[in-house]
């Protein structure tokens, strides 16, 4: 690798990064523009693809597999900013434990 | 020419958090790739965004404590980061100007920088709790949930601290019990989180609020300066804690938000409701805790900062103090309602920004810290949690 090499150009709050995950995931309408159009639809996110990397026709990882890549994110490895909404430190436990679920995966009925 | 400078409460942070690989991304696969960034955390905005190497070149070279003047380049990206509240602008503007303002007002607010960027950083503004905006799950089985929290968090620390020194010299000391009044308030002190819906008198609430807030002397120890003295402690007897009523269901009272006003014991009505506005107030407020509807009387506690500053000026402990003086509130309004029979509780898990909204704050003055409530409690099926079993050492 060298200084010419193209490189994707980043900058992006964790606050952003998990809201980027999270459409990737969920938002049926933001994986389509995705496909459509990388640039276009990242760009919001503060991230410049250079045209040597963008394939032919893009294809997107499965829901359940970025969904998987999240969980090796929203771990507790990485220090919490500001905007999560994580209260089980101020709660009763069982509430805790109710939003704890995420990490804990307790099958649900 | 533009004149800038930067702001003596910005911060920055090298962040490590792993994203996805991009490239990779767009070829159908989920890879999870290190980027580094450096952050840079705005106490004026209350956020953290990230900033390149050039930018922060430009920051450094830029003084806090004068005007600088700028053009070209530097002077366009120092006017994208003024927009941030990372450098301060000379501007014309709303927004340039009360970036000033905060700043102005932080500054002779004499906020210690690790307090200021603790305090505002922290805050919360339209959290909702419950998870996909649904109720949080309260019927949940507790046994199972914790089993499960236990195993992935692994066990907590040993309920008795022991002090690992055989060698120790060790009194047994004297078992003394004692009954009525205060002892026994002491210990049937707990928190309620269900309430039936009678309501309070207006005498119960005159009570918790003289008992809890009141002033019960004065004494004007120099020319400009008098201390109050109330039934909780308060660093430097500054009493910088203020309590405001949101009244749902109290005897006489409008439904409404009012202010405690110590020197009179009155109740000045700040915002009339209706009940549905109580409702979807209280859950605003509390980021979405919905047992608080059902208390009759909800207290939004809030600071005055420099109360407490003007006397410890830039302190590195005056901000935890000011925390004090409210868990001191705390415990003086659990045992006030304790003694009046009422179900209290004390949630630290709220919107403070919300609420500084809903009392016309400027929160560089004054700022939310908790939120509490009282109410009749409901008889219902002991928990777990309330199955204990009395002990005596």
């Amino acid at each position: 690798m060298n200084g010419d090499d193209p490189v994707v150009e980043i900058r992006i709050s964790p606050r952003r990064a998990d809201e980027l995950m999270n459409r990737l995931i969920d938002d049926d309408e933001f994986r389509a523009q995705l496909t459509r159009s990388p640039n276009d639809a990242l760009s919001e996110y503060g991230i410049v693809i250079p045209s040597e990397l963008l394939p032919d026709e893009v294809e997107l990882p499965t829901s359940d597999e970025l969904r998987q890549a999240r969980d090796r994110v929203d771990t507790e490895d990485y220090p919490r900013f500001g905007g999560d909404a994580y209260m089980g430190k101020f709660s009763p436990i069982w509430i805790c434990m109710a939003w704890f679920r995420k990490f804990i995966r307790l099958p649900r009925n | 020419m533009r004149r800038y400078r930067r702001s003596r409460y910005l911060f920055f942070y090298c962040d490590d958090r792993p994203l996805l690989d991009i490239p990779a991304l767009l070829h159908g696969r989920a890879v999870l790739a290190p980027i580094r960034q450096i952050l840079a955390i705005s106490t004026l905005t209350a956020t953290e965004f990230p900033i390149s190497r050039a930018e922060f070149d430009v920051l450094l070279a830029l003084p806090a404590d004068e005007w600088a003047d700028r053009d070209g380049a530097d002077s366009d990206l120092l006017g994208e980061l003024a927009r941030r509240g990372v450098v301060l602008s000379e501007e014309d503007g709303d927004q340039f100007r009360e970036l000033r303002r905060r700043e102005q007002a932080l500054c002779a607010g004499q906020w210690n920088i690790y307090a200021a960027v603790y305090h505002y950083l922290t805050k919360w503004c339209d959290v909702d709790v419950p998870p996909a905006g649904g109720e949080l799950e309260y019927d949940t089985p507790t046994a199972e949930l914790t089993e499960a929290f236990i195993r992935a968090a692994g066990p907590p620390p040993p309920h008795f601290a022991d002090v690992a020194d055989a060698t120790l010299t060790v009194i047994d000391l004297p078992l003394v019990e004692r009954r009525g009044g205060l002892w026994e308030t002491l210990t049937r002190r707990r928190t309620t989180r269900d309430f039936t819906p009678e309501s309070l008198t207006l005498t119960e609430l005159s009570l918790i609020l003289r008992y809890t807030f009141g002033c019960h002397g004065s004494s004007e120890v120099a020319s400009e300066l008098t201390v109050l003295r109330k039934t909780s402690p308060s660093g430097g007897a500054m009493h910088p804690t203020e309590a405001y009523v949101l009244a749902r269901n109290v005897d006489d009272l409008e439904l409404g938000i009012y202010h405690y006003g110590v020197e009179r014991h009155q109740l000045e009505l700040l915002r009339r409701l209706t009940p549905d506005e109580c409702d979807t107030i209280a859950l605003e407020l509390s980021a979405g805790q919905t047992f608080v509807r059902d208390a009759a009387a909800l207290f939004l506690i809030t600071t005055r900062f420099y109360r407490n500053y003007w006397k410890y000026r830039q302190h590195q402990r005056a901000y935890a103090v000011l925390l004090m003086d409210a868990a001191h509130l705390a415990q003086t309004f659990y045992l006030v309602c304790t003694e009046l029979e009422m179900g209290v509780f004390v949630t630290a898990a709220v919107n403070g920004a919300n609420i500084e909204k809903a009392l016309g704050l400027d929160p560089f003055v004054e700022g939310a810290l908790a939120l509490w409530g009282c109410g009749r409690p409901a008889a219902t099926a002991p928990t777990d949690f309330d199955r204990y079993v009395p002990r005596v050492p």
